[in-house]
């Protein structure tokens, strides 16, 4: 059984989180082609490696962000939206 | 007739609390401590099981719960490994898989046929004719197996518990005992755990002793921080050192912060013709039989050996 650490009430097992999709930016609605936006609502990456993922922690309602290298199944780190860090 | 040595240093058994048991209808007796082959050993029982398929005779092969060979029922239980099964007062054991009994499987025939069956060779020689198949599938399923499930067996309940600790260490040989010993004195919460009755591994049945392994069992045993369950079997290891440990009573679902797998070696076997057959073991099963179980396991003994192996050179010097 995993163990994934919400940044609010740290490690718990992973029957309490749910997976929401990789953290994406979507292009504007307005000014995007078909084509841009398409791409946003039927194309996922497949590409192995880190990824940031949004998860749930159902009991408490928290949604976070977690880095997750997918080719080993190893959480680097689990964050808050707002703590994240702005390039 | 009993097999029974004098007394070893640091055997395993209790001399004063005989068990009575019986195996294929023979009244038997062994002593508290013995496992079912060493008690079976200890009574002179020679073959203790038959092979899965050909119903060839096997004996006690490793003492250490490594055979294919050497599995019991007690008609509610079954394929209880009799390497690693203690022996219980009272037990009424016989061999899975036998036609007959154990001594004179009616299926051993198959024996005297051994050359015109080459490995595999049913997969072939049973496919024609088609309607045909049936017929040798169900005879094939009766003569191959372990043995029979009661589906009589009575529903009981058995207590699922939880544990936590800082480092699991798993097999109690001095690999294990130092490393216990080790993440204990650094201010670990340690749990150690092995599928023997007790503490000691290789220091307990091997030839030699390091001076610096002396005293580790007794050290592990009085450490304050190291909880220590012997009779108890890592049944697997999940993710985030997620673990399952099976003892007697019951199923531990064990979260660790980290794992030390000290399980020691394997003696390999050596391949040659009929090297299944009763008699032949492996020289640590011998030992294990000696210095654990108090049993002489032969009175005249070849040895094959590759190198100067201070094992073996103890069975040979060992008088008894």
């Amino acid at each position: 059984m995993k163990i994934l650490t919400c940044p609010v009430n740290g490690p718990r097992p992973i029957q309490e989180f749910t997976y929401g999709g990789e953290v994406r930016d979507m292009p504007c609605p307005d000014t995007s082609t078909d084509t841009q936006w398409a791409d946003y609502i039927f194309n996922r990456t497949g590409e192995p490696g880190v990824r940031r993922e949004w998860w749930h922690h159902g009991p408490s309602g928290v949604w976070f962000v977690a880095e997750r290298d997918i080719i080993g199944d190893n959480v680097l780190k689990t964050y808050l939206w707002s703590a994240r860090e702005t390039p | 007739m009993i097999r029974r040595l004098p007394s070893q240093p640091g055997e395993w058994i209790d001399r004063g609390r005989e068990i009575a048991f019986e195996f294929e209808g023979r009244l038997l007796t062994g002593a508290h401590g013995d496992t079912i082959n060493s008690a079976l050993c200890a009574n002179g029982v020679r073959v203790i099981g038959r092979s899965f398929k050909y119903h060839r005779p096997r004996g006690v092969y490793s003492m250490a719960g490594h055979d294919a060979a050497g599995l019991f029922t007690d008609g509610e239980r079954t394929n209880m490994r009799g390497d690693a099964v203690a022996l219980v007062d009272g037990m009424c054991l016989r061999a899975v898989n036998t036609f007959g009994n154990v001594e004179r499987d009616r299926m051993s025939i198959t024996g005297r046929f051994a050359k015109l069956m080459p490995v595999g060779f049913y997969y072939k020689a049973f496919f024609r004719p088609r309607w045909m198949f049936p017929w040798f599938e169900s005879l094939i399923r009766r003569i191959a197996g372990q043995g029979a499930i009661n589906s009589a067996f009575p529903a009981t309940k058995s207590p699922k518990d939880y544990a936590w600790c800082d480092v699991l260490v798993v097999g109690g040989g001095p690999s294990g005992l130092s490393a216990a010993l080790a993440a204990a004195d650094a201010g670990a919460g340690v749990l150690l755990v092995d599928e023997n009755a007790r503490l000691g591994g290789s220091l307990a049945w091997g030839a030699t002793v390091r001076k610096d392994d002396e005293g580790l069992v007794d050290r592990v045993h009085a450490h304050d921080s190291i909880e220590v369950r012997c009779g108890t079997s890592v049944a697997g290891v999940y993710t985030d050192h997620w673990v399952a440990l099976v003892d007697a009573d019951r199923l531990t679902k064990l979260r660790a912060k980290a794992i030390v797998f000290a399980t020691g070696a394997i003696e390999q076997p050596a391949v040659f013709q009929n090297n299944d057959l009763p008699g032949v073991m492996l020289a640590s099963a011998a030992q294990r039989l000696v210095r654990l179980y108090s049993v002489k396991p032969f009175d005249r003994v070849v040895t094959l050996t590759v190198l100067e192996d201070h094992n073996l050179i103890w069975l040979y010097e060992t008088s008894w």
